[in-house]
């Protein structure tokens, strides 16, 4: 048995950046992200059979955590680092996994408590091929940080997965000549300096003061799971679940130049939109907003505004809004998190790439706008969810303004 | 070549509602080999869309499994 007792990793000990509406832990900018937006992420890529995604989905969790891990193992003995990194996997949402096994030839281990095998079948079944890609990548930079191994000399598989029907899913991750993708060093976070439009909204820091650090009350549970709003959330670091976004689209583009990216961009921004649907329709209908946000609420535009006074608190960046109607919204972000990532990774980007955050928005559109949400209704099942996409009023989606593209903030317009 | 309209009709109807997406991108590479840079704005705005009839066999199959149903 593990020695659990000992608390290595607290995300207590990482304090929320206000002025960025940002979360940094061990270097790493962290976000949430539902069980509806990721595994819908990882189906439209996975949907691309002609790309070799499995590279970048393995290469990409491997690049994020190795960061991390050897950041907050800094000092820290072998048994010390396994136990953090056991602990931080199980705060996040991701399930349960025990490194004990773990040695300096790798580890073969098995677990039955995985997010993204419970929730890939609680949203699509069964599945032919393992989609734990994720913990694949995070056992890889684990056994990297701890064993002092390069990542690019690390062979990391899934071999069994709960959701192609075995009863627990294995990772075997070995030294060998390495067999996903490993990144160049990343730059450090530029955030924006643009003077702020605030929200103006009289509610919105009694609103948001109550959320502040409601974020570090969002931790794995026995299972090492986040359930909260109806959904499973799970905490990502930032820069894992952008390259995904960005290695897709740039994937698509390589195959057929802006058809492949039209095409790829079109599920990108409905996997945030499915998000906006469950996860802030799960907010709206919550406890805690009944108790802290309703009483503020008179106007419809007005439970756009307090869940934007709550998403502020949560590292997404600094959301708010330039104009509001139902016929059409602007959102403005600053330090939008994707943006953010991309300049981290990439640099400069040609096109934009907030699809997420511009689907989460839209469907709040939707969801105020084209249901009865504010007037009670339970929304929360896949059927509601296709009913409210088959509205005779959808909304469209615009990206005028993108920070990856050399702008001071992100403007997102939602119109029909 | 046969009309490939009313098979994305019969998809979107049965299933989720970014079907047609997911059709459009499973098949990229097919869809290239024919020419074919068709998008779903295209397909909701036009009556009839033609496609080559090998082509319009491969979209039928995928729409299929995708949907769960065979189109008649």
């Amino acid at each position: 048995m593990n020695d659990q007792s000992q608390l290595l990793f607290d995300i207590n000990q990482f304090p929320f950046d206000i002025e960025h509406s940002c979360l940094m832990v061990g270097g790493e900018a962290m976000i949430f992200h539902c069980h509806h937006y990721i595994n819908y992420l990882q189906r439209s890529i996975l949907d691309a059979e002609y790309i070799e995604s499995h590279l970048f989905l393995i290469g990409s969790a491997a690049d994020a955590v190795y960061h991390q891990l050897k950041s907050l193992c800094q000092g820290l003995d072998i048994e010390s680092s396994k136990r953090l990194a056991e602990q931080m996997y199980k705060t996040f949402g991701y399930g349960l996994i025990d490194l004990s096994n773990m040695n300096e030839n790798g580890i073969d281990l098995e677990t039955d408590k995985s997010f993204f095998s419970k929730t890939w079948k609680m949203k699509f079944g069964s599945s032919q091929k393992p989609v734990d890609y994720y913990t694949t990548g995070y056992l890889a930079a684990a056994y990297a940080v701890i064993y002092n191994k390069p990542l690019n000399e690390i062979e990391a598989k899934q071999t069994e997965c709960m959701t192609c029907g075995a009863s627990t899913n294995r990772h075997v991750i070995t030294s060998g000549t390495g067999n996903f993708t490993t990144y160049p060093p990343k730059e450090s976070t530029i955030f924006s300096t643009a003077p702020k439009v605030k929200l103006g909204w009289e509610h919105e820091d009694t609103i948001s003061n109550t959320f502040l650090g409601a974020h570090a009350t969002f931790i794995g549970n026995d299972e090492g799971l986040l359930p909260a709003f109806g959904v499973y959330l799970i905490r990502n670091q930032s820069d894992y679940v952008n390259r995904l976004q960005f290695e897709f689209i740039k994937a698509m583009r390589e195959i057929a130049g802006e058809y492949g990216e039209k095409l790829g961009s079109e599920l990108l921004m409905e996997a945030g939109l499915a998000c906006g649907f469950f996860t802030y329709g799960g907010m709206m209908t919550s406890q805690e907003w009944e108790g802290a946000v309703k009483p503020y609420l008179k106007t419809k535009e007005d439970w756009i505004r307090g869940l934007i006074s709550v998403i502020n608190t949560m590292g997404w960046g600094y959301n708010t809004l330039i104009e509001l109607s139902p016929e059409k919204a602007v959102f403005r972000n600053y330090n939008d998190f994707e943006d953010l990532s991309f300049g981290r990774m990439y640099g400069k980007s040609d096109y934009p790439v907030q699809w997420a955050i511009s689907g989460g928005f839209t469907g709040l559109m939707h969801l105020i706008y084209n249901t009865d949400l504010v007037t009670g209704a339970v929304l929360e099942s896949e059927e509601g969810f296709r009913q409210m996409r088959r509205s005779h009023t959808p909304y469209t989606t615009a990206m005028p303004k993108s920070i990856a593209c050399g702008d001071d903030y992100l403007e997102i317009e939602v119109y029909r | 070549m046969k009309n490939i309209k009313p098979l994305f009709d019969w998809a979107k109807a049965r299933s989720e509602t970014k079907v047609v997406d997911r059709i459009l991108l499973k098949l990229l590479p097919e869809l290239l080999k024919y020419n074919q840079k068709m998008t779903v704005e295209i397909i909701e705005n036009t009556s009839e869309l033609f496609v080559d009839d090998s082509l319009y066999d491969l979209i039928k199959q995928t729409a299929e499994d995708l949907v769960g149903d065979q189109y008649e």
